[in-house]
């Protein structure tokens, strides 16, 4: 298979799956940008792109994409924005109050991590990717991404166990910058 | 992994703010063909690169061709309208939007008659076009019109009329050509009495000549991001030789302070041999060329006070 041909069927089977990965970090109107200079930067050093598995390979390109972009334009993330808002028009509707606690307490303690453990378990969680997968995109080892995910349970613990306190107490975390 | 990260992971998925989100398959189709058409690769080893060469020789992969084969029957993605779902000959992509239907092309390299049974099949009066164009182009609706009738140009639309009826077109935004009018696609009244031409770029073949060329300095283009505007030819020649650019043609830039379009200027009535440019003439402006990595440019004595 010639090259075009193999980047051609790469880039169907895996275009959604980066454009998603863009639209949750920078939202809807950067997504369609940074899932195309991906794969720009994929087909300029094709050779690199690991073939049997390049999807890690892509979100690591991808993670680095919407990191210059937020720094370049000096604003945040859209993980805040677009949790909050879907927490606020979901959560009224259907949960009662020691649901919303804890999704607040469980969003909470996801704010406050620190960038890179917060996109392992963001890769985890929304990209479905497995514990070496994750630690390659962020680019750590398997045995720090497994240390950074037992420092993400303690704080959760740790947050978790406010959850008897009044909603109405807790300072809305998620609308704050986390970068 | 404790309850309290699977708790998170299930809530994080529950909340997923892209769970909605499909590839749009004409952005798709654009983008990959900008990016395999315009792309410099890394250098490898020579016997890799002449092969390369030699495949494209053989095989002229337009990727346009190859990512039609995968569409999907229903195409959902956010906007005001229903989900957009394929024509019978699988070319375009119908949305009902009230008493409009919202349309958007999935194979910008289909046969016209593939086009023409998909609109049928709405009872639309409606002969598209294929145009190639220049990268920003790709994809984007380019002209609105009617044989023997009058257009009226409006923010949101077209209004196509004549003495009896009126048609009102209304365009679908969400592109950048730089300082070229483009739409991502176009909504049609089910009641259309028509006909209506509409024109849309799709992606040149190798060599072949920009029917419609955009602003060089539009995204995807030979200058994206470049600002000419009152360099001197010298340095706008430097400039083209780094990107391989080449100049199709000079013309005179109409007189200031004047307006530069609005009095009739006719750029074909002016163009300059090469040899009567000098290095020292000021760039007003580029326009794209009719082959890849082509541009004119539009040259004056002065530097222009109203720059682009």
């Amino acid at each position: 298979m010639s090259d075009e041909a193999s980047f051609t069927s790469m880039f169907q089977e895996h275009y959604e799956a980066v454009l998603r990965y863009a639209w949750r970090r920078v939202g809807p109107a950067d997504a369609a940008d940074v899932a195309a200079e991906t794969f720009k930067v994929a087909w300029e050093k094709y050779d690199r792109v690991p073939q049997d598995q390049p999807l890690p390979w892509l979100y690591t390109t991808a993670r680095n994409l919407t990191l210059n972009l937020i720094r370049r334009d000096n604003r945040r993330d859209a993980i805040a924005d677009s949790l909050s808002e879907d927490l606020t028009r979901h959560g009224a509707e259907e949960d009662h109050a020691a649901t919303l606690a804890a999704r607040q307490a469980a969003l909470a303690a996801l704010n406050s991590l620190s960038d890179a453990d917060r996109e392992l378990v963001l890769l985890m969680s929304w990209e479905g990717l497995d514990l070496r997968q994750a630690a390659a995109v962020v680019g750590c080892s398997r045995a720090t991404a497994a240390m950074r995910l037992h420092r993400v349970r303690r704080r959760l613990r740790h947050l978790l166990v406010e959850e008897s306190q009044p909603i109405t107490d807790r300072q809305p975390s998620l609308g704050r910058s986390v970068i | 992994m404790t309850n309290d990260l699977k708790q998170l992971k299930s809530l994080l998925q529950a909340h997923d703010p892209a769970s909605h989100v499909r590839a749009d398959p004409v952005a798709m189709s654009a983008a990959l063909d900008d990016i395999i058409g315009n792309t410099t690769r890394t250098p490898q080893m020579a016997k890799r690169r002449w092969l390369r060469r030699h495949l494209l020789t053989l095989i002229p992969v337009t990727a346009v061709l190859v990512a039609a084969t995968v569409v999907l029957p229903i195409i959902m993605q956010p906007s005001d309208g229903g989900p957009l779902v394929l024509g019978p000959a699988k070319a375009l992509a119908f949305a009902r939007n009230g008493d409009y239907i919202d349309v958007r092309i999935v194979d910008p390299d289909a046969d016209p008659r593939r086009y023409r049974e998909d609109f049928a099949a709405h009872g639309l009066n409606v002969d598209l076009q294929i145009k190639p164009s220049s990268p920003s182009l790709v994809g984007t609706m380019l002209s609105v019109s009617s044989p023997g009738k009058v257009t009226i140009l409006h923010q949101d639309g077209r209004e196509i009329k004549d003495q009896y009826i009126s048609d009102w077109i209304k365009i679908i935004g969400g592109t950048d050509c730089g300082n070229m009018w483009c739409q991502a696609g176009v909504s049609i009244p089910l009641n259309l009495r028509g006909p209506v031409v509409i024109i849309f770029g799709r992606a040149a073949r190798p060599g072949e000549r920009y029917e419609v060329a955009g602003d060089p300095t539009a995204r995807g283009e030979a200058l994206e991001g470049v600002d000419l505007a009152n360099q001197t030819v010298a340095e706008v020649k430097r400039i083209l030789r780094q990107r391989h650019v080449t100049i199709e043609s000079y013309y005179e830039a109409p007189p200031e302070p004047s307006s530069r379009d609005l009095h009739g200027w006719n750029y074909n009535e002016h163009v300059l041999q090469p040899v009567s440019v000098p290095d020292t003439r000021y760039v007003h402006e580029a326009f794209g060329g009719h082959y890849k990595n082509s541009v004119s440019l539009v040259v004056a004595p002065w530097p222009t006070s109203r720059p682009r």
